[in-house]
């Protein structure tokens, strides 16, 4: 046997094979790590596009024919129809799909409880278009609720955008607005948290939007 | 030439090895084969896809890249057709698997010594579900957006890591920059590899354990591997096989469209009603029926106390729903080897009947994924249930106080089916299997009581033959 040659201090080579396979696949495997956390890139700030509504912004349609143009209100019917807008700072806001603004005008006195009324003007209510679910923007049903395409989450936007049905953990978030110069502009932030927003975000976020303009 | 090779390759070395292998003669055992060539005609067909896709989210003429290059393909000739090839493939691969996974089941060959080739299937079968709905994202519709969204909302429902984790996944916030050629990466490369490693895996197990044997090959000759040789007979049937499938693969994808990018159009801001594949519905089903919290919060959000936001996010609906509850569902299948105390090893495969409570437990569990798929189908449910009342002629206040009660009424309709239909299923599968064997035992007692009276006619000579038909009779009342 030629490890009995070995003074008893020195290492058998079938140990130091392995010692050395152990240490370089750990060190493999170490830098390998550092690559998958580079897979989640740096968080950026959001750009003027991205960011949330604040108070000042106006609302701007989000549909096909007159994107961009500011909602007007002597032209909205107070017919229940459902408007998308987007909020418009110095830009429009339409480059996080979360910003989704759903507008309803309804005749006087539909409206209720526990819609915030203070924050409503002429019939006219401003909810987050985005489901409170797993994100999918919601669709007006003919009966006048929405109804989220995704896996059917239903609110009344009558009534405070309340869960009338499906998974949905909370009503969709109501926007403050008033009405200037028969535009319609955003009062403050949301009333409660938006679809993937945390509490400290919202109320961080709403400590932004309340200093408005941005 | 084949000595030529012979002499620098030893061809006949894996002849003998691999190319002799015996293949039993039984149509069932297609169906792991039909699995098999959608792979091959999906990798095809997907390579041919790659040379015009383009995996990004920047902008080309309003739409992104990966949109017009959608558009680009299916202008292409027969664009449009290699799409419908690939995606109907995509659904025929899936559902081969999971009825080749049924004759496994049912026919007990996921029992000892194939457990790990057992446990390499199911993990085959997830990894094809996984590249299928990577691959429904890439057209980069609004379709695959909202898909995209839902799972972006399921992974970051994991507690505590799942927005670390969804960032990780799906490079950055949603929707980040990368996030196509992110996933242009998991459907072309991560996965089709690993769909492919566990593949050949599978094969090298069943070369050295061998198919199970069909039933008749124990009469023809008892522990004797029985079949037709890979080369030359088994090749032709694979041949034949595979043309036939690829046949009607592009018959089906002339005339049945999947997928119309056209109708979703770009990421806009409408979402058209949208269900994900058959093979995804049931977890869709159970996302759509979950209540809608576990942990009350109260409403003004200020008031939430740390304690009970994170038992919130402990016990969210969306995590339990889509992970938890699927992930309990999915357990038993893959536990299932362990779950049979044989000690022999399984040889020949087994009749569905003589093992009354597998096939029962199997059944039951397809009809609880039944009725997960059809709670998929809840919002038409509830619209059927609103048009039975005539809810449009109510007035407003009757109609909201009906449209909820219907809702609930839907909901208790199919939790209670969750839970009475696959118990159903199970006693009525047990009770037939209990008549099939009682009718079979008392037809063979019958045989042998009617052999041994003619037996004993046969010894007495004649007179005692009316006392004989007598016996018989009371045999049927039996």
């Amino acid at each position: 046997m030629s490890d009995e040659k070995l003074p008893k201090s020195e290492i058998s080579r079938r140990k130091f094979v392995t010692g050395a396979l152990g240490v370089t696949a750990g060190v493999g495997v170490l830098s390998l790590a550092s690559v998958v956390g580079a897979l989640k890139p740096a968080k950026r700030p959001p750009t003027a596009e991205q960011k949330p509504p604040a108070a000042g912004d106006v609302l701007v349609h989000a549909g096909d024919t007159n994107k961009g143009q500011p909602i007007k209100v002597s032209e909205l019917k107070p017919d229940g129809q459902m408007i998308k807008a987007w909020p418009k700072g110095e830009v429009v806001k339409d480059q996080n799909d979360n910003n989704l603004l759903v507008l309803f005008r309804y005749p006087e006195g539909t409206l209720k409880e526990p819609t915030k009324m203070e924050d409503t003007a002429q019939g006219i209510v401003v909810y987050g278009g985005i489901c409170q679910h797993l994100g999918c923007q919601v669709n007006l049903k003919d009966d006048g609720s929405l109804l989220c395409p995704c896996h059917s989450g239903s609110y009344d936007p009558k009534a405070g955008g309340e869960v009338i049905g499906g998974p949905p953990p909370r009503p969709l978030p109501q926007l403050p607005i008033e009405i200037k110069d028969d535009q319609i502009v955003v009062k403050s932030y949301y009333v409660r948290p938006r679809y993937g927003e945390s509490v400290s975000d919202w109320q961080a976020n709403r400590a932004e939007a309340e200093k408005g303009g941005a | 030439m084949n000595q030529w090779l012979d002499e620098r390759l030893h061809i006949s070395r894996l002849n003998d090895k691999f190319l002799r292998k015996a293949f039993p003669v039984h149509h069932s055992f297609f169906l792991g084969e039909i699995t098999l060539f959608a792979l091959v005609i999906l990798i095809l067909s997907g390579i041919l896809l790659t040379f015009t896709y383009e995996p990004s989210t920047k902008l080309v003429d309003g739409v992104p890249a990966a949109y017009a290059s959608i558009l680009k393909i299916n202008s292409m000739p027969f664009g449009d057709m290699l799409r419908r090839i690939h995606h109907w493939s995509a659904n025929i691969m899936v559902g081969a698997a999971v009825i080749h996974m049924f004759r496994i089941y049912f026919s007990g060959a996921f029992k000892r010594p194939r457990e790990i080739n057992w446990w390499v299937g199911f993990l085959l079968l997830i990894f094809s579900a996984l590249t299928a709905v990577t691959g429904y994202c890439l057209p980069y519709d609004q379709f695959a957006f909202a898909t995209l969204k839902v799972i972006y909302g399921i992974t970051s429902s994991v507690p505590f890591i799942g927005g670390w984790l969804a960032e990780l996944f799906f490079a950055g916030a949603f929707p980040g920059e990368g996030i196509i050629s992110r996933f242009y990466g998991y459907h072309i490369m991560l996965l089709p590899g690993i769909l492919l490693g566990l593949t050949a895996v599978h094969m090298l197990l069943m070369i050295k354990q061998k198919h199970t044997q069909p039933g008749y090959a124990a009469k023809i000759a008892y522990k004797k591997i029985v079949g037709v040789p890979l080369s030359t007979q088994q090749s032709i049937i694979m041949i034949i096989l595979f043309v036939l499938m690829t046949a009607i693969i592009v018959l089906f994808s002339a005339f049945i469209p999947v997928h119309p990018v056209e109708v979703y159009g770009p990421p806009s801001n409408s979402t058209p009603a949208i269900k994900p594949d058959w093979y995804l519905l049931w977890i869709f089903g159970i996302l759509a029926i979950m209540p809608p919290e576990f942990i009350h919060l109260p409403e003004d959000p200020t008031l939430i106390t740390p304690t009970q936001q994170a038992l919130a996010t402990l016990f969210n609906p969306e995590f339990i729903g889509a992970m938890l509850i699927p992930g309990l569902i999915l357990a038993p299948v893959m536990l299932a080897p362990l779950l049979d105390r044989g000690k022999e090893n399984l040889y020949y495969a087994e009749n569905p009947t003589e093992h009354p409570k597998r096939l029962a437990l199997g059944l039951a569990w397809c009809a609880l994924m039944i009725v997960l798929s059809v709670a998929g189908y809840k919002p038409e449910i509830q619209t059927a249930f609103e048009n039975a009342r005539g809810v449009a002629e109510m007035g407003a206040e009757a109609a909201s106080a009906a449209k909820i009660q219907i809702e609930n009424q839907v909901k208790m309709m199919l939790y209670a089916a969750i839970v009475v239909f696959p118990i159903i299923i199970y006693i009525l599968t047990f009770g037939i299997v209990r008549m099939i064997k009682n009718s079979r035992e008392s037809d063979a007692r019958e045989m042998k009581a009617f052999q041994e009276m003619l037996a004993r006619e046969a010894e007495q000579g004649h007179g005692h033959g009316g006392h004989g038909g007598h016996g018989r009779a009371h045999g049927h009342d039996d």
